[in-house]
């Protein structure tokens, strides 16, 4: 990973069941469930059983 | 007369094999008819950036990906410039040769262009651009020394550098199976991933316009090349394009900001986007807005995240023409619905009020 001290990127995949209303405010809200800082990020996938795949790149450590 | 310009949003995601704007600045065609449809065009890089090739339109905004989330979301305000004074940070691994490419380049700008170019450095450390491609098959990425990248841009701003443009040495991929796809025009761009990463770290960490270009050995001529990725092939370097791009770039200020001229995410009149590819950040704020969402079913990628199935309400065209149609009525006060058939009738409603 990093070779010197400070933020570090690693890659990111989340499925989410969403809810009835706004998908941003509940992406935003399972990023930070699971403790996840995204720099970048898409929907990439609907499965009508797990949801929503969320991929894309994480920051380990914020800036 | 022709009406006030409709702000407008294009998103054509990187490194997702759009058809159209998936290789080598190919939407900038579209870019350029939304432009003049709109009279006022946001999109990002990616959707401008042709290597040697580029096109300058007082029309068209080029805002970075990290930057363009954020004004999609109302975050931030965009501030139109004349010029912007564009920092050039070469990363470390960067070979004698290929860094030499990239200063004379800079140099073109500055002497056949009149761009205002410096200062010019190197990041501290070798920056280690990896490539990776998710579970989708998009294109990701990452750098294994982001805090040398933060450092040297950090360095550039400190030295009066407004925007910046970072030059990364990218991992060679000759002979490779998905670099031939690309060639030949069915295939990811594997490089774009990375890069908009390397763009998104820096403007979230200093708030001014930067923009990338990949710093590669040179390819053997490929006779059958792809017209969409040919742009690539035609120099030493892609860096041209994003000099142009950056040196009008706008601002980034932080919402509320006020002032004459300011673009907010507010007075987005319109956002295009791939039918399949509507589940990034700016779209979602869009639609979440009301903001009208056209879906081009005409540029297909390797998604199929579509309105139906995030449950956005959209205008379906089959193309980038087409679109263009739809933003000028909208541009015009015109109803969308009055431009097709069968047009149902007015439904009742409550007399009260």
């Amino acid at each position: 990973m990093s070779g010197a001290a400070g933020p570090a990127l690693a890659p990111l995949e989340l499925w989410l069941r969403p809810q009835p209303g706004a998908l941003l405010p509940q992406l935003r809200a399972a990023f930070a469930a699971a403790g996840i800082e995204p720099l970048r990020w898409a929907i990439t996938a609907v499965d009508p059983q797990r949801g929503l795949r969320l991929e894309g790149v994480q920051l380990l450590e914020p800036l | 007369m022709s009406a006030p310009p409709l702000p407008t949003l294009l998103v054509i995601p990187t490194g997702v094999g759009c058809a159209i704007g998936g290789y080598a600045g190919d939407g900038l065609p579209a870019a350029r008819l939304l432009a003049a449809a709109s009279g006022c065009l946001i999109t990002h890089p990616n959707a401008l950036n042709a290597a040697a090739l580029y096109w300058s339109d007082p029309r068209l905004h080029y805002v970075e990906g990290w930057s363009l989330n954020r004004f999609a979301a109302g975050e931030i305000a965009l501030a139109p410039v004349r010029r912007q004074r564009l920092g050039l940070l070469l990363d470390a691994a960067i070979e004698p040769e290929l860094r030499l490419r990239h200063r004379q380049v800079a140099e073109a700008c500055r002497a056949s262009l009149g761009l205002t170019i410096g200062p010019v450095l190197e990041s501290d450390a070798p920056l280690g651009v990896s490539l990776r491609a998710g579970p989708s098959g998009a294109s990701w990425g990452s750098l294994q020394r982001p805090d040398a990248l933060l450092r040297a841009g950090e360095r550039l701003r400190e030295a009066g550098a407004t925007a910046i443009a970072v030059v990364a040495r990218f991992p060679d991929d000759l002979g490779s199976e998905a670099l031939a796809a690309y060639r030949a025009g069915s295939g990811v761009d594997a490089l774009a991933g990375a890069e908009a990463v390397i763009s998104h770290l820096l403007v979230r960490h200093l708030g001014i316009p930067c923009a990338h270009a990949p710093a590669l050995a040179p390819l053997e001529p490929e006779p059958g090349l792809d017209p969409r990725a040919a742009a690539e092939e035609l120099g030493h370097t892609f860096l041209p394009c994003v000099l142009v791009g950056l040196s009008r770039a706008p601002d980034l200020r932080p919402e509320p900001a006020t002032g004459a001229g300011l673009l907010h995410g507010a007075d987005l009149g319109a956002v295009v986007a791939p039918a399949g590819a509507l589940g990034g950040e700016a779209v979602l704020a869009c639609a979440e807005r009301g903001v009208p969402l056209i879906a081009v079913a005409g540029n297909p990628c390797l998604l199929a995240v579509d309105g139906a199935a995030l449950g956005l309400e959209i205008l379906t065209v089959a193309s980038y023409a087409e679109a263009a149609g739809l933003v000028l009525a909208l541009r015009e006060g015109i109803d969308p619905a009055a431009l097709a058939r069968p047009l149902a009738p007015l439904e009742d409603g409550s007399d009260r009020g």
